[in-house]
C-alpha cells in the first residue's frame, strides 16, 4: 500500500485527465449538433441581426472567429486553447469564459458547501432518533420522511420556503446576496433531495448493522445498545453513505442551477442556465468541465478516505 | 417439575444456570411458532453441558434466551435461573450486568461476528475497558494475556491486526479472548466451530476445553454433532422440534440411547460413519490393497475410458494490485506473499466412468478450482481438463455448449442455487428449456418423473424453493441436474449446508442413482465421513497439491500422507 499509493493517485489522475476530455468532447458534438448557427448567436448578442449583413461580411467575421474552419479543425483549436486556460469568450456577455466562471464560482460553492453540512448533518440526527427511539409510531415517521424528502420537487420547496420565511414571516431575503441571512433558503433549498437521500441509506443502514451477527454479538459481550451504535453500528453504517456522497456532488449543480435561480443568486447555477438557454456555447462547455472536474475531484477524495476508514479497502 | 429433578446431577454442586419450563415463541404476522417448548435442564458449576439437535430444533433460541439477545418478536415463559435469580424478568440494567459479570458468549460464525474496522486487540480493549475497567498499559497487557490464553502465538502482534487479516480460526480465538474478559463463571457456545475446517475445528475445540478445565469454567454448548459432545460434555441434552428428547451424561447417552433419534443422531455423526467405513474396508482391505495398488497401476490404461480427466493443470490467480494474502500459519506478520497465488498445481487425476471420486480437501485447498477448470468456467495456465474425452481447455462456444450436455453441477448452498421466483416445475425444466429437449408436453412429463425420481411428492411442483427444506431444495437441485440425462454430475460440497440425517438421506439417493443410471460422480467435499459413504476413489488436495489418492477403503484405513492422516485424525469422535 504504501509503496503504491503515489502510482494510485498517478492513475487517478490520468484517468481524470481522460474524463476531463472526454465530458469537453461530448459537450462539443452535442453543442455542434445544435440546429443553431453560432455567429447568428454571437452577433445577436451584440445586439446585430446577421439576416443585416450580407454574405461578404459574413465570411468575414465567420475568418474572425474561426468558424470557417471544419468542425474538427476548430474543435482542435478550441481543445488547444482549452488546454492553455483560455475556454474562449461568451456569446453573451462579452467575457473570457474562465474569468467569468471564477467571479460565480465562490458564491455558489459557499452554499453548495453550506448544503452539504446540512445535509450530512440532518441524515445523520435522523437516523439517530430513528435508531434509538422505542416508540414504533415515531420510528415508522422517521422512516418516511426520507422518501417525502425525494418526492418534493426543490423548486417547489423552494417557492414554499420563499413565501413562508420571506414573505409572511419576513426572516430571510427573498432574493439577492447580501449577509449571511441571503445564503438560508438557497441552502436548505438544496440541502433537503441530498439529505433525504442519504437519510433514507443510513436508516437502512443503521438497521441492517444493528441486527448483523457483530452488534449481536458485541451486545452479548456485555455492550449496551448505546455502546453498541456508538463503537460498531455509526462506523460500519455509515460508509456506504460515504460513497453516495461522492456522487451527489453531480446533482449539487442541478441544486444550484434551482436555488441561484429561484433566489436570483449570481451564482454558477444561474450563469449555467442562461448560457444553456441563450446558446452561449463557450460557457456551457466550461461550465461542464468544471463539473466534471469537480467531481472527478471528489470521487478522488472519498476514494482516498474510504480506506482510512474500511481497512479491508486497500489502493 | 420439581427442583429435585431440574438439578440432574445426583449430588453435584447446586445448579449456575438452572432452566424451567422455558417456552419461546416467535411471533409472525400471521402465526406465532413455538422455538422451544417445556425445556427444562440445569448446568452446575464447572459442569460441561451440550446441547444437540438438528436445525430447527430450538437449541440455538435456547442460547439466545439465556443471553438476553433474542429479537423482539419472542415471548418468553418459564424461568431461566441464574444463581437463582430470574433472568426472564430481568431489565435491561441487571442484563448487562449478568453479561458483564457472568456469562461469556462464543458465537457461532466468526467471519460475521467482528467488526471489520476495528483491529483485534481494540475491539477486545473496548470490552475489557467496560467489564474490568482497566486503562492504558494495564489494559494493553491484559489484551495481550487473554489473546495468548485464547491461543495467539504473537499476542502484541495478532492485536495490531484487523479481523480480515485473520484465518476463521484466529478469528474464532479473538472471539474466545472476548468470551473471557470479566472473568465468567459460566461459557456459552454457538456451534463455535461449524464454519471452520475439520483441523482447525479440533484445535478451536481443544481451546475451549482447556480454558474451561483451567478455570473450572461451566460451559453450554451447542452443536449438530453428537460426536463433537460426546467429546467434550459431562451431559448431553438432545432436543428436536423445541423439545427435549433425552438428557443425561454423555457416556450414558452414549451407551445406552433411549429413543431413536438419538440413535439416528449417532448414526448419522461423521465419525461414526467412517468408523463404519473403516470396519468395512479394513476387512476388504488386504485383498483390496493388492487390488488397489494394481488398480492404481492400471489407472493409466483407465484414463482412457474416465469420466474426467485434469492433466498438469495449474491454476495461478494474479492478486490485485496491493491486495495481499495473509499467511495463516507460523509467524504471520501478515507476510505478503508473491503476487501471485497458485491455486492449483500440477494436478493430474482422473475420474473413473460410473463411479464416485471425491476430492478432498480444506477451504482455499484449491478442489473448488480444479471443479471449475472441468466445468470450462476458470481456463488453466498449463495442462487441460477433459470430460468424457472432449478437451474443456480448448474448446470454448458451440462445441462446449454441445459438450455441456454430458456434465452437469450440483452446487453447495441450495437455497442459493435455486431462482426464489420460480416454481421448482420451471427450475427443474430450465436445462430442457436451454438446450431445446422436447415439446412443452413431453417437458411437463421430464419434469414430473425427475421430481418421482428424486423422491419428491409431485405437488412440490406448483411450490417456490423457499417453502421446501434444505434437503428438498437439494432434491430439486438434482433433479435439475438430471434433466438432460447427463453421465457426470459434478457435486460441489452438495450436503454440507444440510443436517445430518438429512445428509445421510442425500447420500443414498446419489448412490441409488449412480446405480440406476451409471453416473459418474466428482463429489468435492471436506467432509471425510461422506467420502466413505459414497466415494470409490479418493483424492487429498493440500494448497493446490494432489498430495495422495486411490481407493477410498485404502486411503481411509492406511493413510499414507501426514495431511490424510491429520485430516482423519481431526473427525470429532473418530476411533475414540
Amino acid at each position: 500500500m504504501r509503496t503504491s499509493k503515489p502510482w494510485y493517485v498517478l492513475g487517478r489522475i490520468g484517468q481524470a485527465v481522460l474524463v476531463l476530455w472526454a465530458a469537453y468532447t461530448v459537450c462539443y458534438i452535442i453543442l455542434n449538433l445544435l440546429p443553431a448557427d453560432p455567429l447568428a448567436l454571437l452577433l445577436q448578442a451584440k445586439g446585430t441581426d446577421i439576416g443585416s449583413l450580407n454574405a461578404d461580411q459574413i465570411a468575414t467575421l465567420r475568418h474572425t472567429y474561426g468558424l470557417d474552419a471544419g468542425p474538427v479543425q476548430q474543435y482542435l483549436t478550441m481543445l488547444l486553447a482549452a488546454l492553455h486556460g483560455d475556454f474562449g469568450t461568451s456569446y453573451t456577455l462579452g467575457q473570457p469564459v474562465l474569468p467569468l466562471i471564477a467571479s460565480r464560482v465562490s458564491s455558489t460553492l459557499a452554499i453548495s458547501l453550506l448544503a452539504l453540512v446540512v445535509a450530512v448533518a440532518l441524515a445523520f440526527a435522523l437516523a439517530f432518533a430513528a435508531v434509538f427511539t422505542r416508540s414504533r409510531v415515531i420510528r415508522n415517521v422517521l422512516g418516511a420522511i426520507p422518501v417525502i424528502g425525494m418526492s418534493v420537487p426543490s423548486f417547489w420547496v423552494a417557492l414554499l420556503l420563499m413565501q413562508v420565511f420571506s414573505f409572511s414571516l419576513g426572516w430571510f431575503p427573498s432574493m439577492g446576496m447580501q449577509g449571511w441571512k441571503s445564503l438560508v433558503l438557497p441552502t436548505v433549498t438544496m440541502a433537503i433531495p441530498t439529505s433525504a437521500l442519504l437519510g433514507q441509506l443510513l436508516l437502512s443502514e443503521f438497521d441492517a448493522v444493528l441486527e448483523s451477527p457483530q452488534a449481536v454479538v458485541a451486545k452479548a459481550h456485555g455492550l449496551s445498545r448505546t455502546q453498541v451504535i456508538l463503537h460498531h453500528v455509526v462506523k460500519n453504517a455509515s460508509l456506504p453513505s460515504l460513497t453516495i456522497l461522492g456522487l451527489l456532488v453531480g446533482d449539487t449543480f442541478t441544486g444550484a442551477i434551482i436555488a441561484e435561480t429561484i433566489f436570483a443568486r449570481q451564482g454558477l447555477g444561474m450563469l449555467i442556465q442562461q448560457a444553456v438557454t441563450q446558446q452561449d456555447v463557450p460557457v456551457v462547455q466550461g461550465a461542464v468541465v468544471l463539473a466534471a472536474g469537480a467531481f472527478v475531484l471528489v470521487n478522488l477524495i472519498v476514494d482516498l478516505i474510504y480506506p482510512l476508514l474500511d481497512p479491508r479497502i486497500r489502493i | 417439575m420439581t427442583e429435585a429433578t431440574t438439578a440432574a446431577p445426583a449430588g453435584a454442586q447446586p445448579a449456575l444456570l438452572d432452566v424451567v419450563d422455558l417456552r419461546v415463541s416467535y411471533a409472525s404476522r400471521r402465526r406465532t411458532v413455538d422455538a422451544v417448548r417445556d425445556v427444562t435442564f440445569a448446568v452446575a458449576q464447572g459442569e460441561r453441558v451440550a446441547i444437540v439437535g438438528e436445525s430447527g430444533s430450538g437449541k440455538s433460541t435456547i442460547i439466545r434466551t439465556v443471553l438476553g439477545i433474542l429479537p423482539d418478536s419472542a415471548t418468553t415463559a418459564g424461568q431461566v435461573l441464574l444463581d437463582g435469580s430470574d433472568l426472564l424478568k430481568a431489565d435491561d440494567r441487571q442484563w448487562l450486568d449478568v453479561r458483564r459479570t457472568t456469562i461469556g458468549f462464543i458465537p457461532q460464525d466468526p467471519q460475521t461476528s467482528l467488526d471489520p474496522t476495528l483491529t483485534i486487540g481494540r475491539q477486545l480493549g473496548l470490552i475489557i475497558r467496560l467489564k474490568e475497567h482497566l486503562d492504558g498499559d494495564a489494559l494493553q497487557a491484559r489484551v495481550e494475556q487473554l489473546l495468548g490464553e485464547a491461543g495467539f502465538d504473537k499476542p502484541a502482534l495478532r492485536a495490531r491486526q484487523y479481523p480480515h487479516e485473520l484465518s476463521g480460526g484466529l478469528k474464532q480465538r479473538a472471539l474466545i479472548a472476548e468470551s473471557l474478559v470479566g472473568n465468567p463463571r459460566l461459557l456459552v457456545a454457538d456451534e463455535p466451530t461449524s464454519a471452520l475446517d475439520v483441523t482447525v475445528q479440533k484445535e478451536i475445540l481443544d481451546r475451549i476445553d482447556e480454558l474451561v478445565r483451567a478455570k473450572g469454567l461451566a460451559l453450554l454448548m451447542v452443536t449438530h454433532d453428537l460426536a463433537v459432545a460426546a467429546d467434550r460434555a459431562d451431559r448431553i441434552v438432545v432436543m428436536r422440534n423445541g423439545e427435549i428428547v433425552e438428557q443425561g451424561t454423555a457416556s450414558a447417552i452414549i451407551a445406552h440411547p433411549r429413543q431413536r433419534y438419538t440413535i439416528d443422531l449417532f448414526e448419522a455423526a461423521p465419525a461414526h460413519r467412517l468408523d463404519e467405513a473403516s470396519a468395512a474396508g479394513a476387512s476388504a482391505s488386504a485383498a483390496a490393497d493388492t487390488e488397489a495398488e494394481e488398480a492404481d497401476d492400471a489407472a493409466t490404461d483407465a484414463t482412457r475410458n474416465a469420466a474426467v480427466r485434469w492433466h498438469g493443470v495449474t491454476k495461478q490467480f494474479t492478486l490485485r494490485h496491493g491486495q495481499t494474502r495473509t499467511a495463516t500459519t507460523a509467524d504471520g506478520s501478515g507476510a505478503r506473499e508473491s503476487r501471485t497465488f497458485t491455486a492449483v498445481d500440477d494436478v493430474t487425476l482422473s475420474a473413473p466412468r460410473g463411479e464416485t471420486l471425491a476430492i478432498v480437501g480444506e477451504s482455499g485447498s484449491g478442489k473448488s478450482t480444479l471443479l471449475k477448470i472441468a466445468l470450462g468456467l476458470e481456463k488453466p495456465e498449463h495442462g487441460y481438463a477433459e470430460v468424457n474425452g472432449v478437451n474443456i481447455t480448448k474448446t470454448g462456444g458451440r462445441a462446449l455448449r454441445e459438450a455441456r450436455r454430458t456434465f452437469q453441477l450440483v452446487q453447495q448452498n441450495p437455497f442459493g442455487s435455486l431462482d426464489p421466483t420460480k416454481k421448482i416445475s420451471s427450475i427443474v425444466a430450465e436445462p430442457l428449456n436451454a438446450f431445446h429437449e422436447g415439446d412443452r408436453a413431453s417437458r411437463r412429463r421430464r419434469v414430473a418423473e425427475l421430481i418421482d425420481r428424486v423422491a419428491l411428492p409431485a405437488n412440490v411442483l406448483d411450490a417456490k424453493p423457499k417453502e421446501l427444506s434444505g434437503g428438498q431444495c437439494q432434491r430439486v437441485a438434482i433433479a435439475r441436474a438430471l434433466a438432460i440425462r447427463p453421465n457426470t454430475l459434478f457435486l460441489d460440497e452438495p450436503v454440507s449446508a444440510l443436517d445430518v440425517t438429512v445428509q445421510s438421506q442425500i447420500i443414498d439417493l446419489l448412490i441409488d442413482l449412480q446405480h440406476d443410471l451409471g453416473l459418474s460422480y466428482v463429489f468435492v467435499t471436506h467432509d471425510l465421513s461422506v467420502v466413505s459413504q459414497i466415494a470409490h476413489r479418493v483424492a487429498v488436495i493440500e494448497h493446490g497439491r494432489l498430495v495422495e489418492q486411490g481407493p477410498v477403503g485404502r486411503v481411509l484405513t492406511h493413510p499414507a500422507h501426514d495431511y490424510t492422516k491429520r485430516l482423519l485424525a481431526s473427525v470429532p469422535g473418530h476411533h475414540r
